[in-house]
C-alpha cells in the first residue's frame, strides 16, 4: 500500500513539474516578452572580454556601436551613436559626430570621452586588441566629436566598428570597480533585470531611456540549455520561443509543429582538416594533394551534414567576399590520390592520427567518414577523439598529425588571415609560409575599391587551394527555431539575433 | 593433520553445495543462460560476421534505413548494419567488463589482504590511500587518465580499473580481517608456515566468496562505466562499435529515429541485467546463513 502511495505522489509530482513554465505574463504584467535558450551560459557580458558567441548573441542586445553593420556582418553601414562621419582622403581619419541624447542604462549621458574609452580598452585588452590593430589613436575634441586615427588604410573599417567588440560601455561603470562582466553599462534597447550569475537565468527589460524606437518586445528571459534535443522539446512545449544553433537532425521536428517555424542560411562556420607541416607525411604539399583527392565531400555532406549545408572549395561561403566559384569543389578521384601519393614517395599509404574535438558531433562524423574514405588509398587513420580543451591545446602546441577545426568569420579578411597567413592563428604550425600569399593578404585588407579587393580575395583562396595548407570541408547551415508568433526573424550570422528589431503577434 | 584434511574436504563440497544451491535459483540460472548465450554469440562472430564489410565499412547512400532482409535491424548514421555492430559491440563490451573487474580484483585482492593480514599502521595507511582513490569522482579520474595516456580501448580499462580497485582492496581486507584471527590461520603459523603461504593457500581462498559476488556484479558495473565513459566520447575510437558509442552517435536522432539509441542501450541492460540476476543468485549461494 505504501508503495502505491509513493509512486501516486512521484507521478502527481512529475505531473506537477510539467505543467511549470510555459507562463508568460512575469515581469510587467502584461509586456511581450520572449523566452531565448542559450546552448551554454555567457562567459562574460562585457564585449571587450568576450570569448564565445553565446555571451555574443546577449551582448547584442545591450550595447550600441558608433555605426549599424548589422553586428560587424555586412558592408552597408547605417547610423548608430554616430549621425554622420567622415573620412579623410588618405583613408586614415575617420571623424565621427555623435549623438547627444544617448543615455547609458545607470542615466549618465554619452559623451566622446565614453567612446574614447572603449575603443582604448578594445585596442588593450587581449581578446580584441588583434581587432583594432590598424587603430593608431582616438581622441575627443568636443563631447559630441569621435576622432579615431589609423596607422594604414582599413577597407572594412566601418563594418568592423560595427561589430559587438566596440559596444560602447559607460566608462563610469568600468572604472567604479563594480564587475562590468557581470554588471554591464551600455545603451542598447535593453538592460539587465536584476543580477547575472553565470550559469542561472537571467532576464533582460526594456531600457526606457532608449534613443531609438521602442521595441515590439520588452523583456526577453535567457536560459540555459545545454541539451539541443531538450531545447527543442521546450520550443514545443512553449517553454522557450526561440533556439538559436539547432542541428540537422532537428529540422524536421521543428518543420512538423504548426506552432513552430525554422530558420535556415549559409552559415560563414568552414570545417576544414589542417595538417601538422613540421615533419613527413603531411609536410609535403603532394601528400595533402592525395588526401584531398581521396575525399569524397559529397559524401560528407550527407553523412554528417545530412545533406543540409554546401560543400566548401575555399574557407570562404558565397555570401562572403572573395568566393571564387572556379576552384573546384569536390575533387574525389581515386586514381590521382594514389598517384599522389607515389609521387610523395609513400606508394603503399602509411599510418596517421586524425585529432578531432569530441564536443563537435558534426568533426566526429567527419572523422569516421575520412576514415573509411582514406582507407582506399592505403592511408591508416586513427581517430584521436579529445574533449574540447584538449583538443585545443594540441592544436596550440601543435601537437597533432591531422586535425579537423572549425573556423567561423563573416569577415573574408579575418578568415584568410586567420588560416593562410604565416603568422595567422589558425595556421597552427606557421610552417605554410609564402611571402606572396602574406603581401597578398596585407594588402587586400588596405585596398578601399570593393571590386579590387575581391579580385585579389579571390587570388589568395586559389593560391591557398593550390598549395594546400588546409582542406576546406563544409559550410553547415545556420538553423534556427522559433515561436512562429515572432516575426522579423533574419539569420544574419549565428551570435547577431538583434530581438529588438522582432515583433510577438499574440 | 586431521585438521587439515578436513579442511580439504570441506573446500571441495563447498564449491559443489554452491553450484547446487545456485541450480535452484532460477532467476540466477536465467541470468547465467542470457549472458552464456550473448558471450557465446560475442565469441563465435567472426565465423559469421564479416568485420571489414558488414561492420566498418560505411555506405553513406544507404544510412537510417529500417530494418529489412539484408538489414535485419536496419542502418546506423553511416549505413553501416546495426545488427553486425551490436554483436560485435558485445565482444568489446564483455572484453572491457572481464578483463577490468579481474585485473582490478587481482590488484585490489592483494592490496586488500596485505592491509588486512599485517593490520597496524600498515593497514592504516594503504586503507587511507585507498580511501583517497575512492573520495575521487571516477568521471574525472577518466578524463585525467585518458588526457594523460591518450584515449583507446586500453586506457578506458586502465582508468575504470583504478576505480574498482580500492573497492575490491576493501571487501577483502573486511573478510581477511575476519579469517585471520581463525584458529586454522593460528595453527598454520605454530607449524610455522610463511606470511605469503598463507595469505595465498589459506586466507585468500576463505575469503575469496564475498568477493566472487562483488565482481559478478562488477562485471556489469563496469560495462555501464565503459560505456558512459564512450558515451561521453572518451576513449573507444573509431569504427569500434561499442555500445555506449552507439548510444551516443544515436542520440542526435533520438526523436526522428529512437531505434538507433534504443538497441544498444537494450543490449546493455539486458547484459548487465543478467550478470546482476547472477551476482545475486551467487551472492545467496554463497552466503552461509541461508544454507
Amino acid at each position: 500500500m505504501k508503495k502505491i502511495v509513493a509512486l501516486a505522489l512521484a507521478l502527481a509530482l512529475v505531473t506537477l513539474a510539467g505543467c511549470g513554465g510555459g507562463g508568460k505574463t512575469s515581469g510587467d504584467g502584461d509586456a511581450k516578452a520572449v523566452t531565448f535558450s542559450l546552448l551554454s551560459a555567457p562567459a562574460s557580458l562585457d564585449p571587450a572580454t568576450t570569448v564565445d558567441g553565446h555571451s555574443l548573441m546577449v551582448e547584442t542586445q545591450l550595447f550600441n556601436m558608433l555605426v549599424d553593420s548589422d553586428g560587424g556582418n555586412s558592408a552597408e553601414i547605417r547610423p548608430d551613436i554616430a549621425t554622420d562621419w567622415t573620412v579623410s582622403d588618405d583613408g586614415l581619419t575617420y571623424t565621427f559626430q555623435l549623438r547627444d541624447d544617448v543615455y547609458f542604462h545607470n542615466g549618465k549621458l554619452l559623451t566622446a570621452g565614453d567612446v574614447v574609452y572603449t575603443f582604448e580598452r578594445v585596442m588593450v585588452e587581449p581578446y580584441t586588441s588583434y581587432l583594432a590593430v590598424m587603430i593608431d589613436s582616438v581622441e575627443a575634441p568636443d563631447d559630441t566629436t569621435f576622432v579615431a586615427h589609423l596607422s594604414y588604410p582599413f577597407a572594412d573599417f566601418l563594418t568592423m566598428i560595427g561589430g559587438i567588440y566596440f559596444g560602447i560601455c559607460c566608462e563610469e561603470a568600468i572604472t567604479s570597480g563594480d564587475d562590468f562582466m557581470y554588471h554591464p553599462v551600455g545603451t542598447g534597447p535593453y538592460k539587465l533585470d536584476g543580477d547575472y550569475v553565470p550559469g542561472q537565468s537571467f532576464r533582460f527589460v526594456y531600457n526606457e531611456d532608449y534613443y531609438g524606437e521602442a521595441p515590439d518586445i520588452r523583456q526577453i528571459d535567457f536560459r540555459i540549455q545545454p541539451n539541443t534535443n531538450t531545447a527543442v522539446i521546450s520550443l514545443q512545449n512553449g517553454e522557450v520561443d526561440f533556439v538559436p544553433a539547432l542541428t540537422v537532425n532537428d529540422i524536421s521536428t521543428v518543420e512538423g509543429d504548426g506552432n513552430l517555424a525554422l530558420y535556415q542560411a549559409p552559415s560563414y562556420t568552414i570545417h576544414y582538416v589542417c595538417f601538422n607541416k613540421t615533419g613527413e607525411p603531411f609536410s609535403i604539399q603532394a601528400v595533402r594533394e592525395a588526401v584531398n583527392y581521396a575525399i569524397n565531400k559529397q559524401d560528407l555532406l550527407d553523412g554528417a551534414l545530412n545533406g543540409v549545408g554546401a560543400i566548401a572549395n575555399a574557407p570562404l561561403n558565397s555570401l562572403q567576399m572573395g568566393y571564387n566559384e572556379e576552384i573546384p569543389f569536390n575533387e574525389y578521384d581515386l586514381e590521382k590520390a594514389k598517384a599522389k601519393l607515389a609521387e610523395a614517395g609513400y606508394p603503399d599509404g602509411f599510418s596517421c592520427r586524425l585529432m578531432v574535438n569530441s564536443n563537435n558531433a558534426v568533426s566526429m562524423k567527419i572523422a569516421q567518414i575520412m576514415q573509411n574514405e582514406l582507407a582506399q588509398i592505403n592511408v591508416n587513420v586513427e581517430v584521436e577523439q579529445l574533449e574540447k580543451a584538449t583538443w585545443s591545446d594540441n592544436l596550440d602546441n601543435v601537437n597533432f598529425e591531422m586535425a579537423l577545426g572549425t573556423l567561423n568569420w563573416a569577415d573574408t579578411n579575418n578568415m584568410v588571415t586567420y588560416l593562410y597567413h604565416s603568422q595567422g592563428t589558425f595556421n597552427w604550425d606557421h610552417v605554410y609560409s609564402n611571402p606572396e600569399m602574406d603581401s597578398m593578404i596585407e594588402e587586400a585588407s588596405r585596398i578601399l575599391d570593393a571590386e579590387e579587393r575581391t579580385e585579389l580575395y579571390q587570388n589568395i583562396v586559389a593560391l591557398g587551394h593550390e598549395e594546400l595548407p588546409i582542406i576546406c570541408l563544409l559550410f553547415p547551415n545556420e538553423i534556427v527555431g522559433a515561436n512562429k508568433n515572432i516575426s522579423g526573424i533574419e539569420i544574419v550570422d549565428n551570435c547577431y539575433f538583434p530581438v529588438w528589431k522582432w515583433t510577438l503577434n499574440q | 593433520m586431521g585438521r587439515k584434511n578436513q579442511d580439504g574436504v570441506k573446500k571441495r563440497s563447498q564449491a559443489q553445495e554452491v553450484w547446487m544451491r545456485l541450480r535452484k535459483n532460477r532467476q540466477a540460472m536465467l541470468g547465467l543462460a542470457v549472458f552464456l548465450v550473448i558471450a557465446a554469440a560475442a565469441l563465435t562472430a567472426p565465423l559469421y560476421i564479416n568485420y571489414e564489410e558488414q561492420v566498418v565499412r560505411q555506405d553513406i547512400s544507404s544510412r537510417l534505413l529500417p530494418p529489412s532482409g539484408e538489414h535485419p535491424l536496419g542502418t546506423d548514421s553511416l549505413g553501416r548494419d546495426m545488427l553486425a555492430r551490436l554483436i560485435y559491440g558485445a565482444r568489446i563490451s564483455i572484453t572491457i567488463g572481464l578483463v577490468t573487474a579481474i585485473s582490478a580484483l587481482t590488484i585490489g585482492g592483494l592490496i586488500g589482504a596485505v592491509a588486512g593480514f599485517y593490520g597496524g599502521r600498515l593497514d592504516n595507511i594503504i586503507m587511507r590511500i585507498m580511501d583517497i582513490f575512492l573520495s575521487m569522482p571516477s568521471i574525472l579520474l577518466a578524463i585525467a587518465v585518458i588526457a594523460a595516456l591518450g584515449s583507446g580501448i586500453v586506457n578506458i580499462m586502465i582508468s575504470v580499473a583504478i576505480s574498482y580497485i580500492p573497492i575490491y582492496a576493501r571487501v577483502i581486507r573486511s573478510s581477511v580481517l575476519s579469517i585471520r584471527s581463525r584458529e586454522y590461520i593460528e595453527s598454520a603459523r605454530a607449524i610455522g608456515t610463511g606470511d605469503l603461504r598463507i595469505i595465498c593457500k589459506h586466507i585468500i581462498p576463505n575469503a575469496i566468496g564475498p568477493v566472487i559476488v562483488q565482481a559478478t556484479l562488477g562485471v556489469g558495473e563496469i560495462i555501464i562505466s565503459a560505456a558512459g565513459l564512450s558515451f561521453l566520447g572518451l576513449g573507444i575510437e573509431p569504427p569500434l562499435p561499442e555500445w555506449g558509442k552507439m548510444l551516443s552517435e544515436g542520440e542526435e536522432v533520438i526523436r526522428t529515429m529512437p531505434s538507433q539509441v534504443v538497441y544498444p542501450g537494450l543490449c546493455i541492460m539486458i547484459t548487465v541485467l543478467s550478470l546482476n540476476l547472477l551476482g545475486d543468485g551467487l551472492r545467496d549461494a554463497l552466503d552461509p546463513r541461508l544454507k
